[in-house]
């Protein structure tokens, strides 16, 4: 299908079955059932076929699934090629594995959840110290990146600040901002999402979390 | 200055960062016959929340909190959240709820301020955990008694591959600090020593040191601060703060 035509939805309009992302529910199909066929999880999750089909290929490829042998080029009665099957090979357990359509892993994302794990860990910090801190070898966290997340995690409510940044117009007179992590806002392992729409998306809790309702409309 | 700040600016050249991600390690890459819980311990401001988060940013660690008001209960159910399961009615199903999640994805769990556990006799619910998930790779980080109070406890002891203990910060953990945080100003060596042996061990106080050393240097105009240029200025040693009006 042409791209355009099936727009990816924002993420905060389309919880299924108390799903995230459609991958969310695919996998949670796929552990269930075990041994599968790409119509029998399209009939359990409504996802669309080309969405799982793209899934189950990347997965295969990274070794969680194997397709099952003997089942090709062979035509049922009406002479269609039969489905192929599937088995899940390798079970990681809820969190759905993040997979190319080539088997690799997803890098991207890997940032913020650096970040979110991090500030959770450390409760307190200013922008630079959450960088370096959630930075390793395998994902350098910008500045930038930090200062950027921090800013939608406080306008949120995850964060507290404790001590706001002082402009440096004189020299000496400047200070980062401080600021903690409410350990009553640990949602889950999943960092929130700032929407391109610039809104904050909880996954752990599936609700938009900032702009509140009410003041929506501004 | 610093002719050698790494590539990436991480906190990996520290050496709490390098002690507890070796303990870690030990532990995912044991002998099938050995235990597989190890324990890293040290007083707070040392640096092993630091160490924490980066030896979980690095393996993709489940991470929990402890807290002193806990039950066995609301341990379980935090950890269910933190796996991102919905946590079932009974206690014993909701360990072998993570168990089974803690086996199935390979990732090593991180318990931190364990101490609370150990002080409520919570020990046994980490033990049937650790059973639950056949063995799955554990850190436990505490502060300085969590050895001994863990020691208790004789059948839990017999778990632990290691115990590993936190390391004062020294002047090379000071200059990595330095490459780190000071950006607008340099710091000389020699008074990095001084940094470093008034912070007593503490990497808490070598940063409030680094970042008082900074904001005098830039209030007096300067863009670098030796030993001499500090002369009889205090630096922070702990105690509180007094309020300056």
């Amino acid at each position: 299908m042409a791209a355009t035509k099936n727009k990816r939805q924002p993420v905060h309009h389309k919880l299924r079955h108390g799903h995230i992302t459609d991958r969310d529910a695919v996998w949670a199909a796929i552990r269930e059932l075990c041994e599968f066929g790409i119509s029998d999880i399209e009939d359990k999750t409504r996802v669309a076929t080309g969405t799982i089909k793209t899934y189950v290929v990347g997965l295969a490829k990274a070794g969680y699934l194997t397709r099952i042998e003997g089942l090709q080029r062979e035509k049922n009665a009406k002479g269609k090629f039969i489905e192929s099957r599937w088995c899940l090979a390798r079970d990681v357990g809820a969190d759905t594995p993040r997979v190319t359509r080539d088997g690799k892993e997803v890098t991207q994302g890997k940032v913020r959840e650096n970040l979110w794990r991090t500030l959770r860990i450390i409760a307190d910090f200013t922008a630079r110290e959450l960088a370096s801190t959630a930075s390793t070898e395998e994902t350098p966290v910008k500045f930038s990146d930090a200062k950027d997340y921090i800013k939608y995690l406080h306008k949120a409510g995850y964060l507290v600040l404790v001590q706001p940044a002082k402009p440096g117009h004189k020299p000496g007179t400047g200070a980062q901002a401080r600021y903690r992590f409410l350990k009553s806002r640990y949602t889950g392992p999943r960092p929130p999402m700032v929407q391109r729409i610039r809104q904050v998306f909880d996954p752990n809790l599936g609700e938009v979390v900032w702009p509140k309702e009410d003041t929506a409309n501004d | 200055m610093d002719q050698h700040s790494p590539p990436v600016n991480t906190v990996a050249p520290l050496a709490n960062v390098a002690i507890c991600v070796a303990a870690l390690e030990r532990a995912m890459t044991r002998a099938h016959h050995l235990p597989g819980m190890v324990c890293f311990s040290g007083p707070s401001g040392w640096g092993k929340s630091t160490a924490a988060a980066y030896t979980a940013n690095r393996y993709r660690a489940y991470y929990l909190q402890c807290m002193s008001a806990w039950s066995k209960k609301s341990f379980m159910e935090n950890l269910l959240r933190e796996l991102g399961i919905k946590a079932a009615r009974t206690i014993s199903d909701m360990i072998l709820q993570a168990g089974e999640e803690l086996a199935l994805s390979g990732r090593p769990l991180i318990i931190d301020e364990m101490q609370y556990m150990a002080d409520k006799k919570a020990v046994e619910i980490v033990q049937d955990l650790y059973e639950a998930s056949g063995g799955a790779p554990m850190l436990l980080i505490g502060e300085e008694q969590l050895p001994s109070k863990l020691r208790k406890w004789e059948r839990f002891h017999n778990r632990m591959l290691d115990w590993v203990l936190a390391q004062p910060a020294d002047l090379e953990d000071a200059k990595a600090l330095r490459s780190l945080y000071v950006k607008k100003i340099t710091i000389a060596d020699d008074l990095m020593a001084k940094v470093a042996d008034e912070a007593r061990g503490s990497v808490r106080r070598i940063c409030v040191n680094l970042d008082r050393i900074e904001q005098e240097a830039l209030a007096f105009g300067t863009d670098h601060m030796d030993l001499a240029a500090w002369g009889s200025r205090q630096l922070f040693t702990g105690e509180a703060p007094r309020r300056r009006v």
